[in-house]
């Protein structure tokens, strides 16, 4: 019973959000308040459906659900949105709406593609540190994607400006300095969650694997975790700011995003 | 009744005729009071700015009233010519459909310039002070305010800079989003650098740096902004403070070259750096836009953003033309109550339903009557309710010959509570528009 109700609100989520998305474009196109209200609205409520299919399958698998694609997934388009909705106060930037919701769109469509039944999940995430460290994750990795889209916001604008071209975009997206200064901000949150997320694997990994560095996952994660490390650094050491800084940004999403999807294929850890 | 409008602007008459027919502020409402004595006329406002003069008036007759508004217009004319090729006139669904086009701002010489509804605000005021609008006018100026109010928040019309001066601000707006706190530098005093670094004051820019080749002019402009004068041999150094520079020397060669950018740059630590070049010929070489964080316009740059800006607002007029169509529809469809017509049988219906329902009510009470009883009844029943009818109905008939007759069909309805909503409440509404809103409404973009 309930992991029907796991599958019915996971698509009424996904309609909701495809709904959202419709009005987001509207709004980019023709500037219309009761369109934004509309957009952020539909995505308030998709993210209700969303949360109420993930209690569902907390109680159809007994435990804190974060394990599996289907899972996982879910849980990263669930963060996106989460901190999408928290930035809504700056309401500059609920024209993000329109470039974050089809990313929403494609891990839910992910993680529709690797549904599993409840049955099927193993005992490994019923230790407190693994459910602290897949916790985590999702949070650091929904704020490097938002970070990311911003970035990308922020070459499309920053050209614009170079260029002289005032069209939709120009007057659309928001200015060059809100966009670097959120980007910069959401990659401030996500890093310290992206490194709770690692101590925790490694006070789990330690303990039963001892050649757990050896894991192709867990190396390229921590080559992410440097790279937006160096962001945050010279953005605050050497004041770097603009094109470079948000190429950068951009290189640490994709690592995380082909990290992903090498999960997808081969299985979480390889000792795992 | 009728709505009726008159009055001649920037698209009829040239700037001699419009700058003869005006009312200025100070005997407005001597004017208002004449023009509503006038014998075709009920209700008037009298709208008065530097590109048109116009005047609405509730008239009993299209004809008349527009006689009357010629008559008017010709007595209030200073020179000794024919007004008459210059006005316009439109009459019912036009007239209601121009008011809300100009308050839209969709007729004004700049289209989407935001004064025009300040402009009409007052005038309402005015008429409203001088007792000279009534439930027709209180209803549509009401409606106006919120046409205007509508297509300003639901299209981009007034969103998008029309001058040079302005573009700056927005495209400085695009590069710092908020302005507050930021620096500006002027490279050479002129009128139109200071006309600049005066919105950017306004927009929330603290610092205000001068350099100029002669240092006592830099010294009293700086006065003027209450900013700081720097020397101008030590341009590069000096601009690194600067998040935005206007430059605008009257200097043969290029003033600001890319050897002095890269100073600025790295000392700027790379920050971004908005240049803005209004000389002619330009002050700053053209190969700076290509440094990482600066962005470059010179004169041409900045008026193919307004060039765009006002393409835009084209484009938003015509989504303002069918919120304007709609609000016509829903003055008309209130305006349309007012009529003696409609009214008559409206009271007609009432008094038939509850001598029915008298009717009924006594049939319940005695089962027993007969067919020659009933018909009796009925016929008495009837009697009483036409006869009652009849003077109120003639009368009515008669007053919509006269200017204030609808004003009659008006406390009929109320009288006999045929409409929904109160008219108290109407009035009470109208009072605070006129209080809240009369306050001239500034101009972010410098349409006006």
């Amino acid at each position: 019973m309930s992991e029907r109700l796991v599958i019915i609100f996971f698509w009424l989520a996904f309609m909701t959000y495809a709904a959202a998305f419709i009005f987001y474009l509207y709004l980019f196109f023709n500037k219309r308040q009761i369109m934004g209200v509309l957009a952020v609205s539909l995505t308030a409520l998709g993210f209700l459906f969303h949360t109420i299919s993930f209690g569902a399958r907390w109680v159809s698998v007994g435990y804190i659900p974060l394990e599996g694609a289907f899972e996982s997934y879910s849980m990263f388009a669930w963060a996106v949105v989460l901190i999408y909705l928290t930035l809504m106060w700056k309401s500059e930037l609920k024209v993000l709406g329109a470039w974050l919701m089809p990313f929403v769109g494609v891990l839910l469509g992910i993680s529709w593609v690797k549904y599993e039944s409840p049955e099927r999940l193993s005992e490994v995430v019923k230790n407190t540190w693994i459910i602290l460290h897949v916790s985590v994750v999702f949070l650091a990795y929904a704020g490097f994607t938002i970070a990311a889209v911003l970035a990308l916001l922020y070459l499309i604008q920053q050209r614009q400006l170079k260029k002289r071209h005032v069209n939709l975009f120009f007057r659309r997206l928001p200015a060059l300095e809100v966009l670097d200064d959120w980007s910069n901000r959401a990659i401030s949150m996500a890093l310290p969650f992206m490194t709770m997320t690692i101590i925790t694997g490694m006070i789990r990994a330690i303990k039963d694997f001892p050649s757990w560095y050896y894991d192709p996952f867990v190396i390229s994660t921590a080559l992410t975790w440097f790279l937006f490390g160096l962001y945050i650094a010279l953005r605050y050491l050497r004041d770097w700011r603009g094109r470079r800084i948000a190429y950068m940004a951009i290189a640490g999403f994709a690592s995380i995003f082909l990290i992903q999807v090498m999960k997808v294929f081969s299985g979480f850890h390889q000792f795992g | 009744m009728h709505i009726i409008a008159s009055g001649l602007s920037h698209k009829t008459a040239p700037i001699e005729i419009r700058e003869a027919l005006t009312f200025p502020e100070h005997n407005m409402g001597e004017a208002l009071t004449s023009l509503t004595s006038l014998p075709n006329i009920n209700e008037g406002v009298i709208l008065s700015t530097c590109n048109r003069t116009e005047i609405y008036a509730v008239a009993n007759d299209i004809d008349k009233g527009r006689n009357d508004l010629v008559t008017f217009f010709n007595d209030c004319y200073k020179e000794d010519c024919d007004l008459e090729e210059y006005l316009y006139f439109h009459d019912a669904l036009a007239a209601v459909n121009h008011l809300f086009r100009v308050i839209a701002s969709l007729d004004s010489m700049v289209v989407g310039e935001a004064q025009i509804l300040g402009q009409v605000k007052e005038a309402y005021a005015h008429a409203f002070d001088a007792q000279t609008t009534n439930i027709v006018f209180n209803r549509l100026f009401r409606q106006a305010f919120a046409v205007g109010k509508r297509v300003r928040t639901e299209t981009d019309i007034g969103e998008n800079a029309v001058s040079i001066s302005y573009a700056a601000i927005q495209l400085a707006k695009k590069v710092f989003g908020d302005l507050t706190g930021k620096s500006v530098m002027i490279v050479g005093a002129g009128k139109m650098s200071e006309l600049t670094a005066k919105h950017l004051v306004s927009n929330g820019v603290t610092n205000v740096l001068i350099a100029n080749r002669s240092h006592d002019k830099a010294v009293k402009m700086a006065k003027l902004f209450n900013g700081q004068a720097v020397e101008f041999e030590n341009l590069a150094d000096e601009m690194a403070a600067a998040d935005i520079v206007i430059s605008s020397t009257g200097a043969e060669n290029f003033v600001i070259k890319p050897e002095d950018m890269k100073v600025v740059m790295s000392k700027r630590r790379y920050r971004p750096i908005f240049l803005i070049d209004i000389a002619v010929p330009r002050d700053i070489a053209p190969e700076v836009n290509d440094f990482e964080n600066v962005y470059l316009y010179d004169i041409d740059d900045l008026q193919s953003v307004v060039d765009s800006n006002l393409a835009e607002r084209s484009r938003e007029a015509k989504e303002a033309e069918s919120i304007i169509k709609i609000e016509v529809q829903n003055f008309l469809s209130w305006q349309s109550t007012l009529e003696v017509v409609p009214t008559i049988s409206e009271l007609r219906k009432k008094a038939e339903s509850i001598r029915r329902g008298e009717l009924e009510k006594l049939a319940n009470k005695f089962n027993n009557l007969s067919d020659e009883e009933k018909n009796a009844l009925n016929a008495l029943t009837s009697g009483i309710i036409n006869k009652l009818l009849h003077d109120p109905m003639v009368r009515l008939k008669e007053s919509s010959r006269h200017k204030e007759g609808y004003l009659y069909v008006d406390a009929l309805r109320h009288l006999f509570d045929l409409d929904e909503g109160d008219k108290e409440e109407q009035k009470q509404e109208a009072r605070e528009t006129v209080q809240n809103n009369v306050r001239a409404v500034k101009d972010p973009h410098g349409a006006g």
